[in-house]
């Protein structure tokens, strides 16, 4: 076996056993990514020499001790680029660290790079990237999702061990889905989110994309947590969720099953490998149970008015005077701010501030924002009221496997419903686990979302690794080829 | 015709801090530009506001003190609108949950400008109602040379509180009085130290003029950014008369944004390029309501000192001071505390504030914001004149010298030779040569005419350059023309 | 229930995005669908709901006024396209 191919939980065997040492891990790591990389882009910044220096000091001893991992562009490393994949922020160094990075490098974990993305985390394919497409590992044709898609693609092609990704309405989940990897949705709240660059406040969240559910715990462990720079942090304890994995019991426990989640337009491969899984947690000893969400269908609408409207405040500190690109023909300053971000956002960006800068503008206010902040708290309560009766639930992540390269790119609306699974999750501020379940004939991973209520990750976690173990889960090498 | 003026007043205080409203960054006036920023205040990619506690209890405090009525719970909103110095291209403020809502401000004679504190308007005791007041953060400063401009960001994010007073003020000497009674009461809460040197209180002016009896208010213009409370006065004066005199040529006012050039002394339409105003205000999504009720409101109800017309009261009855001897001391709690000090160690409370007022207001400095000398020296200098130690004429000088030398009044007395004679012999044998030297007005007293003896009192000042104590001289002279039978 | 007509200018002057034709008109087709897709939400009955500032058991998370350290001046300035004795430059600003 190849060292590239191991878990995180396999390498801190060996790592704390002195059999691997942190240097040879690295370098056994860059090997690969030097080998894969230039077939799938998930990189927008590697830094090989400050990981190996640090790969040299670091105490294996700590939970991640010696563990390479991958950043998602939009997270801030002191001292290197923070791009979001956009071009207003060239050559941007940020001077700081987001607190899940202080967080890691305290665990003793290895920087490796950053991740590719849809610019400012606003896409469900990595094609609205300023540096370019990220492929899906098992078809070069065909899009990794996204926004997270070059941390799903590094992790799948196992070009990264782990990454980090963000997920505001399925960004983390809907690429692991399309890669065939882990991907996690912390509770709102979980995890701080100081240092993420903002895409919609009241709904970002940073989490692990993984190989295993272990891995996933694993590194959900070391990054939540109460932040005082961040309002919105819940001084919640943080569960020891890796040694909770295996102390699930399924006798007593009732698995909802919502129908609006299995809808007319649902690929069928898709319905059937999802319907498989149910069979096999019911087969485990779990209870099946149809439930309902009845705001379901209102999801998508809701979010794109609440997550545009922060958007379009929360991009509207980039104005090339402090940092990022400046337009170098202005006639005056409005002619300057037009021009300047005109010329550094992408069309996708644009698009959703545009949207977002409407819904917020003189008289629209209450029948846009406010009736979606209502809505918000009905999707809240359907799910509260389900979580009476069921501990979690199981649903596709997404409706259909990755797709072609271009399918979506020109029709916005059928791109965001493409996130129409995963977005209520985000909306009603609970949390979302995605594990590969299976493939399509094409070849193409499917993926299970497993949803549980607030602060339960526990529960969803446990659920994935009995499912990952029950199956033999072992992470696949992908073809990394065209078909 | 007759016209009235309408007038709304918009201030901006800063807070006592030692933090930004939204981060660690320390505030200081003057620092080097950009040294006292952060990712947060910066608006930096992926930076979070956190919320000083501090400035949340502070405005609380101050609509405590204002009789407002403070909101269960607090809510800051995003507007939005982009200006270089505004770093997150929206400002975090207040919209429609403010913390504190109502209340007023009673204006007081002294607290009019001098030339006006006559006037019937001063004395009215008027209450200016208050609107809200709520809770922002503030901008960075800019600075403009030729065809570009520079922006320092040490002053973004530190907190400001606006106050927003009913269009309840009709003249700009009201006005005037009601920045002042504002002003004080702040000073008093230490809430603010309203420094308008350093931009500490900041107005937006809003006015419009209508014929007197006329129902329907006139089209209002907003005066910006005025920096201290006698430009409110002269800004105001000269915008009424400008819109009187366009009423009068039959014309119309448009409403729009001024500027006030104070070396000019006129207003100017502000030249602004500006796109529509449409604030977008939302709740911002990276901050937590705030529960008002419970500890914040209790740590600010325990900081509300003794208001001024409270204090007033309680220094006229404590003391036995006059209306117009409280409301001095009162209208500055240093002031206030430094006269309850000396007057704890003196005899004649009156005289102290007397000194206090009379000599020293009079000599001190306009600028001057402490009293440079211990207050002890106040209580020993009325304790020497009502000893008889030191004549009042004498004590006044002394207060300059006080003040100057910054020595003690026995001191002083004893350096220049000041003391008064009260030495019986001594003035026993003066006022028997005044007797002989003024058969004149000895004649007189003895005719019936007392006032006389005032003549022959000032012989023996005179001859004891003003040192004699002029109690044992009166007595003595009585007694000796008595004697004369 | 009509279609929403966005006035797209309004709104790009709004957000300081200058548009060219081709997008204003691409932008507008665009918002046009999504707007009408956004309309399903006026099914939802809304009456019902209070929004409430937050949860049971909620509490205040205000941080204490104690002053922490800055930037320095290097990094603060580092990122600016251009600047000038300490101060970010911009074009003029009119007042
Ligand atoms: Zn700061």
């Amino acid at each position: 076996m190849n060292l590239f191919e191991y878990t995180i939980s396999e390498l801190r065997r060996l790592l704390v056993r002195k059999e691997l040492s942190p240097t040879e891990l690295t370098e056994a790591l860059f090997s690969r990514i030097a080998e894969v990389e230039p077939k799938i882009n998930a990189y927008n910044y590697i830094n090989h020499e400050r990981a190996i220096e640090r790969a040299k000091t670091v105490n294996v001893d700590l939970p991640l001790g010696g563990i390479p991992i991958a950043i998602k562009d939009n997270i801030n490393v002191r001292a290197e680029p923070c791009r979001c994949a956009s071009k207003i922020l060239e050559g941007y160094l940020s001077p700081y660290n987001a607190t899940v990075i202080e967080k890691l490098i305290k665990a003793g974990a290895i920087l490796v790079g950053r991740t590719n993305m849809d610019e400012f985390a606003m896409g469900s394919s990595t094609e609205n990237s300023a540096t370019g497409l990220t492929k899906n590992p098992w078809d070069l044709q065909r899009v990794p999702g996204g926004s997270s898609g070059g941390s799903a693609a590094a992790v799948a092609s196992h070009e990264a061990f782990c990454a980090l990704g963000s997920d505001t309405g399925g960004s983390i989940r809907q690429p692991a889905s399309f890669c065939g990897c882990v991907g996690l949705k912390p509770t709102y709240g979980r995890v701080s989110r100081y240092g993420l660059t903002a895409f919609a406040s009241s709904l970002d969240q940073i989490g692990p994309l993984t190989k295993t559910v272990e891995d996933a715990a694993l590194l959900l462990e070391v990054i939540s947590g109460f932040d005082p720079n961040d309002n919105t942090s819940e001084k919640m304890p943080v569960p020891r969720f890796s040694e909770l994995l295996e102390t699930l019991s399924l006798k007593n426990m009732v698995l909802g099953v919502p129908k609006e989640y299995f809808i007319e337009g649902i690929d069928g491969e898709v319905r059937e490998a999802i319907n498989k899984a149910i069979a096999h947690f019911e087969s485990l000893g779990a209870k099946i149970e149809e439930v309902s969400l009845p705001h379901t269908p209102y999801a998508v609408a809701t979010y794109y008015i609440l997550a545009t409207a922060e958007a379009s405040a929360n991009l509207a500190r980039f104005d090339g005077i402090r940092y990022g690109r400046r337009s170098k023909h202005y006639e005056d300053l409005l002619d300057y701010y037009g021009k300047t971000r005109d010329e550094g956002f992408g069309s996708e960006v644009k698009r959703r501030i545009l949207l977002g800068t409407y819904v917020l503008s003189s008289g629209y206010y209450d029948a846009y924002y406010l009736r979606a902040l209502k809505v918000k708290e009905k999707i809240k309560q359907d799910f509260s009221s389900v979580f009476k009766k069921c501990q979690a639930l199981l649903t596709p992540t997404s409706p259909f496997c990755a797709f072609r390269i271009g399918e979506k790119s020109n029709d916005p609306l059928q791109m965001y419903l493409a996130d129409i699974f995963t977005i209520a999750v985000n909306l009603a501020g609970i949390c979302g686990l995605s594990i590969p379940c299976g493939q399509s004939t094409e070849g193409l991973p499917i993926g299970l979302q497993i949803i549980g209520p607030a602060w339960k990750e526990e529960v969803i976690l446990a659920l994935g690794h009995l499912y990952q173990k029950s199956t033999g889960w072992k992470p696949p090498i992908p073809p990394l080829e065209k078909t | 015709m007759e016209y009235e003026a309408i007038i709304g007043l918009e201030v901006h205080v800063q807070l006592k801090t030692q933090t930004k409203l939204f981060c660690g960054c320390p505030i200081e006036y003057g620092a080097l530009p950009n040294s006292r920023v952060c990712p947060i205040c910066l608006g930096l990619p992926g930076a979070l506001p956190s919320p000083n506690k501090q400035a949340i209890i502070l405005t609380i405090q101050t609509g405590l003190m204002l009789g407002s009525e403070i909101a269960p719970r607090g809510k800051f909103d995003r507007k939005n609108y982009f200006y270089p110095d505004m770093p997150k291209n929206y400002q975090i403020s207040q919209y429609d949950q403010p913390l504190c809502k109502g209340g007023a401000v009673q204006l007081y004679p002294l607290a009019f400008p001098k030339d006006a504190q006559k006037d019937p308007q001063a004395q009215s005791r008027k209450k200016i109602r208050l609107v809200r007041i709520h809770l922002e953060e503030d901008v960075g400063k800019s600075f403009h040379f030729g065809d570009y401009s520079g922006i320092d960001f040490n002053r973004a994010g530190t907190p400001l509180m606006e106050i927003v007073s009913e269009a309840d003020i009709r003249s700009p000497e009201e006005a005037f009085a009601y920045l002042t009674a504002l002003r004080q009461i702040l000073r008093y809460g230490n809430v603010s130290d309203c420094d308008m040197e350093k931009g500490q209180l900041r107005c937006d002016v809003n006015v419009s003029v209508k014929p007197i009896g006329e129902e329907k208010w006139g089209t209002k213009c907003e005066i910006k950014n005025l920096n201290s409370i006698s430009a409110v006065r002269k800004a105001l004066k000269y915008e009424i008369q400008r819109q009187i005199h366009i009423l009068e040529l039959g014309g119309e006012i448009s409403q729009e944004t001024l500027r006030w050039d104070d070396l000019k002394g006129q207003t100017f339409p502000m030249r602004t390029k500006e796109y529509a105003h449409d604030y977008r205000y939302f709740p911002d999504p990276d901050l937590l309501t705030i529960l008002t009720e419970g500890e914040l409101i209790e740590e600010a109800q325990k900081r509300i000192p003794e208001l001024p017309e409270e204090k007033k009261q309680r220094l006229s009855q404590h003391y036995g001071l006059t209306e117009y001897q409280a409301s001095v001391l009162a209208s500055d709690p240093q002031l206030a505390d430094f006269f309850e000090k000396a007057a704890a160690q003196s005899a004649n409370k009156v005289s102290v504030a007397n000194f206090l007022i009379n000599d020293y207001l009079a000599v001190a400095s306009e600028s001057e914001t402490a009293i440079p000398i211990p207050p002890e020296y106040f209580s020993e200098l009325s304790n020497l004149v009502d000893q008889g130690k030191l004549h009042m004429k004498q004590a006044k000088e002394i207060v300059k010298l006080m003040v100057t030398e910054k020595k003690s009044p026995t001191l002083i007395v004893q350096e220049k030779g000041l003391a008064q004679i009260t030495s019986l012999d001594t003035l026993d044998a003066i006022c028997k040569e005044a007797i002989e030297a003024n058969p004149k007005s000895v004649a007189d007293y003895r005719s019936g005419k007392t006032a006389a003896i005032n003549a022959i009192k000032g012989y023996v000042m005179k001859k004891t350059k003003g040192q004699a104590n002029p109690k044992i001289v009166h007595e003595l002279l009585e007694k000796k023309l008595h004697e004369l039978g | 229930m009509e279609k929403p007509s966005i006035d797209i200018q309004y709104v790009a002057d709004l957000a300081r995005i200058s548009l060219n034709e081709e997008e204003k008109k691409m932008f507008g087709e665009q918002f046009a669908s999504i707007l009408g897709y956004i309309e399903k939400l006026k099914e939802v009955k809304i009456d019902d709901v209070v929004l409430k500032g937050e949860e049971e058991g909620f509490k205040n998370n205000l941080r204490e006024d104690l002053p922490q350290d800055g930037l320095a001046t290097e990094d603060v300035l580092r990122n600016a396209p251009h600047h000038a004795n300490n101060l970010f430059i911009v074009p003029k600003i009119i007042e």
